[in-house]
This record gives structure tokens, sequence and C-alpha cells, in this order.
């Protein structure tokens, strides 16, 4: 089984006391596109800082590639160098007033030279598709587009990991849709995605995997397609589900259309489900 | 925030930041060697014309920036042509003057100022923040120093926006009806935004070190393509200014 992060036990409570995690094991496949998904204050993000480091269990262990996380000056620097974290905020992951500038901290942390970073940031701001915003002001992006500029800035560290909190949060539809195209290429090539959500409509079509946390403990663990049959799971933690389900199933249920092998994971997948049936069906 | 627009978009956006602080500096340079208020006014118009015309900064723009430096210097140019003499014993009290001396001091101080602010004004209206910041850094100013204006400069925008953000959630609540509420809800507005200064300074912290920050922000610096041919057109324009300046008129 190769994971590429597991955690073993794992707690984690803030220095207010408010508890963080609590005894959470699981284990995150390498090439995956993992959902954690959890109510508010389930523990989501508490989780995703562990992966890169940012805080440390109290008790338990965080293993990456089947080793330890090494939380000293180095291993940090090494772990992070191939994990890349995207904050919910943008503005608070923001450092430079200069798209160019912004993305261009994380590849100078690395301690690559100048004419090596100046051609991966052009390349980062490229895949995001925000190419002609490199010498723009921050301050004069939108919510969606400093976003991307935050990926921009990650991207341009090569990691293989991408671990993002809530990125479609605020959000409008199109944007939304471009993220996830986004999200596409990156792990079309090869990059392990991670990220945390309480969309279940965006989940069950993007994810192959879902984390469900609760209070802090994770509760369940297991592949996207079983969704349907973990359905109470999702209504106990207050989590929607995703509407093409019981859409899906009140058809088959009619015999309006036959249970197919791989259940469709949207509306769209649905109708063109529906429309291809129909069309076979009226050549008969 | 309108100088911020517009030294972005400005047609001299991509002319080496370096070449632009030369003539503004010389234009200081020549505001103060000017001889007479006359030759300073003529600096000065020299430089509003070079913003205006080939910047291509809007008139009425300028203006506006302008504006609330000029009226400051207005104030203070109008103590110095009158002076009160208040003599003791007197019948009449209290005198006002006009002096020829004073007159001739108030207007060298004009010129020398208009012809000063012309020049920092052509470098702020056409220079963004970041491109001086960069210059700066090149020019060896120590590391901390400059980190702190990066992080003061893109705060600026943050909590303008997050004060603005409060203060409207309160308008909308009539937290500004009235005298009594205004203070009170100012207040409060103050105490939210510390607040928030504090969490995003730590979120911000967190997110650096997310991307491996030792402590030391390190940016790459934009590349200009002309850059040698913009200084040299700077340098000599500059000393032209510097050599009218000089002129015994």
């Amino acid at each position: 089984m190769d994971a590429l992060f597991k955690l073993d036990n794992v707690s984690y409570a803030y220095p207010d006391g408010s508890s963080g995690l609590d005894q959470c094991s699981l284990a995150i496949r390498c090439g995956s596109r993992t959902a954690v998904m959890g109510a508010n204050g389930a523990g989501k993000t508490t989780l995703l800082l562990q992966l890169n480091g940012i805080l440390r269990p109290a008790s338990g262990t965080v293993y990456f590639n089947g080793v330890p996380l090494d939380y000293s000056r180095s291993g940090l620097h090494r772990l992070r160098s191939r994990v890349g974290l995207l904050f919910q905020n943008p503005d608070s992951q923001l450092l430079s007033a200069s798209v160019q500038e912004d993305v261009s901290f994380g590849p100078l942390n690395l301690g690559l030279e100048d004419t090596d970073v100046r051609t991966r940031v052009a390349d980062a701001l490229q895949t995001v598709g925000m190419s002609e915003y490199g010498d723009r002001p921050v301050q004069a992006l939108s919510y969606g587009q400093k976003k991307r500029v935050c990926i921009a800035g990650l991207l341009a560290m090569k990691p293989e990991v991408l671990v993002l909190d809530e990125p479609m949060s605020g959000l409008d539809q199109p944007m939304q849709a471009e993220l996830e195209e986004i999200l596409d290429t990156l792990h079309r090539r090869g990059m392990t995605i991670i990220l945390a959500s309480h969309d279940s409509g965006f989940i069950y079509r993007w994810s192959d995997q879902i984390v469900l946390l609760s209070n802090g403990s994770c509760l369940h663990s297991f592949q996207t397609g079983q969704l349907p049959d973990a359905a109470h799971h999702f209504t106990a933690q207050a989590l929607g589900i995703p509407a093409v389900i019981p859409v899906y199933q009140a058809l088959v249920d009619q015999q309006l259309i036959p249970a197919v092998s791989l259940p469709p994971r949207s509306i769209s997948e649905l109708t063109a489900l529906i429309k291809q049936l129909s069309v076979s069906a009226r050549s008969i | 925030m309108l100088i911020d627009q517009t030294a972005h978009n400005n047609r001299w956006r991509q002319v080496s930041p370096a070449a632009k602080a030369i003539f503004s500096i010389s234009g200081m340079i020549a505001a103060f060697l000017a001889a007479t208020p006359w030759l300073a006014s003529a600096v000065a118009l020299f430089i509003v014309l070079v913003t205006i015309l080939g910047a291509g900064v809007p008139p009425r723009r300028f203006l506006r920036i302008a504006l609330p430096p000029l009226s400051f210097l207005g104030i203070s140019a109008l103590t110095l042509v009158v002076s009160f003499n208040g003599m003791p014993g007197l019948s009449n009290g209290l005198t006002i003057t006009l002096t020829a001396s004073g007159l001739d001091q108030a207007a060298h101080l004009c010129g020398r100022a208009v012809a000063s602010l012309a020049s920092l004004l052509f470098l702020a209206l056409t220079t963004p923040m970041t491109e001086i910041i960069t210059l700066l850094r090149s020019l060896k100013l120590p590391g901390l120093l400059l980190d702190m204006t990066v992080i003061g400069y893109r705060m600026l925008f943050v909590f303008s926006d997050a004060a603005h953000q409060i203060r409207t959630a309160q308008a909308a609540r009539l937290g500004y009806v009235g005298y009594r509420h205004s203070l009170r809800s100012l207040g409060q507005l103050i105490a939210a935004v510390t607040l928030q200064v504090w969490q995003r300074a730590a979120a911000l912290d967190l997110a650096a070190q997310a991307r491996c920050s030792d402590g030391a922000f390190r940016f790459l610096s934009p590349v200009h393509c002309h850059a040698k041919r913009d200084l040299a057109v700077s340098l000599s324009v500059g000393a032209c200014l510097i050599t009218i300046a000089l002129l015994k008129v």
C-alpha cells in the first residue's frame, strides 16, 4: 500500500484548549484526489496544517512516504518544499503587493538561481491563467484572482503534493469551474491533491477518496464511489448528499433507467446518461 | 490609493525605476540650487509638464493629488508674509505688517517647495511602490527595513479593506447616527481592527513558513528592457535641469 501520508492516532489541542484533532488515524494514497470533509470545526484545517508541519501533533505520528515527519529546521524545509499548502484566505497568504514578486517568494526560499526562478514564476502564472497579471498590484485583483496567484506561488516551488484549505469558498460558479480545471491539469501532471471542503456536489464529482472528520476524529475513510452507501455518515455530519445520488436512485428504482456499473457522479453526467439511453431506446 | 492607481497605469510604467528616481532627485537638487523663485517655478513647471505630457498622468488627477500639500504650503507662506506685532501699552494693541523681506522669503520658499513637490510627485505617480522598494534593495538598504516596508505597504490595503468592511457593517446597523453613536462605533472599529492586525500578522507568518521562509524576504526584481537607455536619458535631462537652475538670470 503506497500511502503518501499516514496519520497514526494523531491528537492536537490548540493553546486555548479547544480540541483540533482527537486520535485521528488515516492514510492518503500517492496520486490521489483526496477530499477532507466535515462540518465547520470538525478539524479539517488542523489536519491540513499537520501535513505541512505547521502544527505538530501533541501525541501520535504523521508519516510522509513511510517516514515520520522530521520537525527540525532542515527537515521542515525539505517537507515544505515537497508539500504546498494553500490557506483559505488569500489575503493572509500574499506577502508582496506585486504578483510576480509574491510568486517568486517560495522558489527563492528554495535557494534557486534567479534565471531558474524567473522561468518557474512564468510557468506557474501560465498554469493558473494569470500570465498577463504578472506586474499587476495584488490589491487590484479580485478574490478569485488572488487565490490563483496563491496557487501559482505554490506551483513555482514544484511540490509533489498540493494541500488546499477550502479552495472553492468565496468563488462564484465560473471561477469554481476554472479552479476545478486547474486542479485537473495539476492532477494529470502527477500531483497528489488533498483539499478540505464541505461542498459534497463538487467532492462527489471530483475526488477519488473521501476522509470524513467529526469533532477532530477520523470517522470514516472511503473511495468516493462508495458515497451512496456511506450517505448516512454524511447526513449525520450535517453534510448534504449530492443531488445526483437520490435522483439517480429514484430513476433506477422506478425502472426508468437501468442501473449502470459506474453511477453518474454529477447532474451533467446523469443527463448525458439519460440522453444516451433514450437515443438507444428509440433506435431499437 | 489614487497615487497607487496612477503609478500602475501610466505611459512610463515600463521605464526603469532607477532612471525615474534620478530624474526626480535631480529635480529636487535643481529646486534647491535655483537662484530665483522664477527659476524654481520654471523647474517645477517643466517637471509637471513632463509628468502630464510625458508619463500621461491626467492633469485633473494630478491637480487633485497636488492640492492638499499645496494648501499646506499656502498657509505656511501666509505666516511668512504677514507678521503680527503685539505692542503692550499701545492703544491699537495689535498691528499686522507686510514686509518686503517677508514676501521675498515666502516667494523663495514657495518656489523651492513647489519644485520639490513636483519632483516627488513625478516619482510617486510614475513608479509603483514595489519597484521603488526593489530599487532601494539594489542600493543595499538594510534588509530588515525593506521587509518592513514591503509588509507595511501590503498591509495598508488589507487593513483599509478590513476597516472599510467593519465601518460599512456598523453604518448598516445605524452605528454612525449622531455624535455619541459615532464615537462609540469608532472605538469599536479601532478595537476590531487592532484584533485583526494581530490575527493577520500571525496568519501571514504561518503562510510564509509554509513556503519555506527562514525569516528574510527574498523577491524577484522585474526586468526593464531599456534600463541603460532610460538611465542615460534621465541623467542628461537631470544635468540640464540642474544647469538651468544655476543660471544667473
